[in-house]
């Protein structure tokens, strides 16, 4: 029978997702994927990083599926864990921690300088040019950018999950922010 | 957070969240097969592990057994060392279990060379004592011959006839000096002899 023709219940496709079913693994693919692909985009530098964190995500689902309580959103717990992965994968990754405590002051001085231009004008700009230039983001500032500005993570969570200090993470986020602006004004001004 | 940087945080946000982006169509096959392998290497981990623990198990369950049945058959030779060790005896043939048999064979093999070695002593005691007692006859008997020489020197051949001779004999034991002949004493009491020379025996002539 073809997986496509078949029509689960949320709980019905966990339930058999968990027994291993083949079909009900392909229909959570199929259903989530969009969502969950864009998700491990926006935390890879290229598509080829972003799938091996899909395919690392997809087998930490189907083993852990059994943990996942059911008074929960269950796209969130998903969300979750393409999140958690592209961090993990961050973390091994890390060969070299950078300090940015040192141009703290450098950059405060330069805080009221960087949002230049208007921002509404960002609005006609579409969403894959907006994911390029996400991903050309330093590794460190994309993912500080992702966790505070699309997660809503506040200074002290990003710290806690990324192992860092308070105030790197706001520089970060000011400098991702700053390239950002700057790189999508100039694209702007150019179309 | 100043307006700007809020509002283009909530531009971002809109724009991305609503954003899908899909991969090639074959790589469903890739997670897939990723996944599958995930499964077969968790459950080759899982029969190993089982296995493992099984073997060890029964690892240990053999030797306990081992050596219940040992110490049983050790227990049944204390009970019945004083008849069933002997070697050649038939009880060794009706065991079965290789290790008691062993067992068996070992004790009674030292069973055999302790005996050996008692008995062993005790001959070489008992022929120190022949030796020693020959040893005293021989000169019992050369200081009766001797006496007897004496004898015949100081009363010469009057003593020939029968008569005279059978009337002077109580006058001759009288008149020779009763020989007193040390007879050496030994008690052999477990593995020393003790040699005792202070006991006297008074031999008389005939």
């Amino acid at each position: 029978m073809d997986s496509e023709s078949l029509i689960y219940t949320e709980e019905d496709l966990i339930e058999k997702c968990i027994k291993g079913n083949v079909h009900a693994q392909k229909y959570l693919y199929k259903r989530f994927l969009p969502k969950l692909f864009t998700i491990a985009c926006r935390y890879s530098s290229n598509k080829e990083d972003a799938k091996d964190v899909m395919q690392e995500s997809f087998i930490k689902i189907f083993s852990s599926l059994h943990t996942f309580k059911k008074n929960g959103s269950f796209e969130g717990w998903l969300k979750r864990i393409v999140v958690n992965t592209a961090l993990s994968k961050y973390r091994n990754n890390q060969k070299s921690i950078i300090d940015y405590s040192n141009d703290v002051n450098e950059l405060d001085a330069s805080e009221e300088d960087e949002n230049q231009g208007d921002t509404n004008s960002f609005m006609q700009l579409d969403e894959q040019t907006i994911l390029i230039h996400i991903q050309a983001l330093p590794e460190e500032f994309r993912l500080v950018f992702n966790l505070a500005c699309i997660e809503g993570l506040s200074h002290k969570e990003i710290s806690t999950v990324l192992g860092i200090k308070e105030e790197i993470s706001r520089i970060r986020l000011l400098r991702a922010r700053k390239k950002l602006v700057t790189t999508l004004s100039l694209i702007n001004t150019i179309s | 957070m100043s307006s700007k940087e809020n509002t283009f945080d909530k531009i971002i946000k809109s724009k991305m969240e609503d954003y899908e982006i899909l991969p090639d169509e074959d790589f469903w096959n890739s997670i897939e097969s990723a996944v599958s392998r995930r499964r077969g290497a968790y459950r080759l981990v899982k029969i190993t592990s089982v296995a493992l623990i099984v073997v060890i198990a029964s690892y240990f369950l053999y030797k306990r057994v081992v050596s219940i049945s040992s110490s049983n058959s050790t227990k049944q030779n204390e009970v019945n060392e004083g008849s069933s060790l002997m070697p050649g005896s038939d009880t060794h043939q009706e065991n079965g279990d290789p290790q008691s048999k062993s067992v068996l064979e070992s004790l009674s093999k030292t069973n055999n060379a302790t005996q050996r070695e008692e008995s062993q002593e005790y001959l070489s005691k008992q022929q120190v004592i022949q030796r020693k007692e020959q040893l005293d006859s021989i000169s019992t008997n050369k200081t009766s011959i001797q006496e007897q020489d004496f004898k015949e020197e100081t009363f010469g051949s009057s003593l020939n006839n029968s008569d005279s001779l059978k009337a002077k004999s109580t006058s001759i034991e009288n008149a020779v000096p009763k020989k007193v002949v040390k007879k050496p004493v030994y008690i052999i009491r477990q593995d020393t002899i003790y040699k005792i020379d202070t006991l006297k025996v008074k031999k008389r002539k005939n």
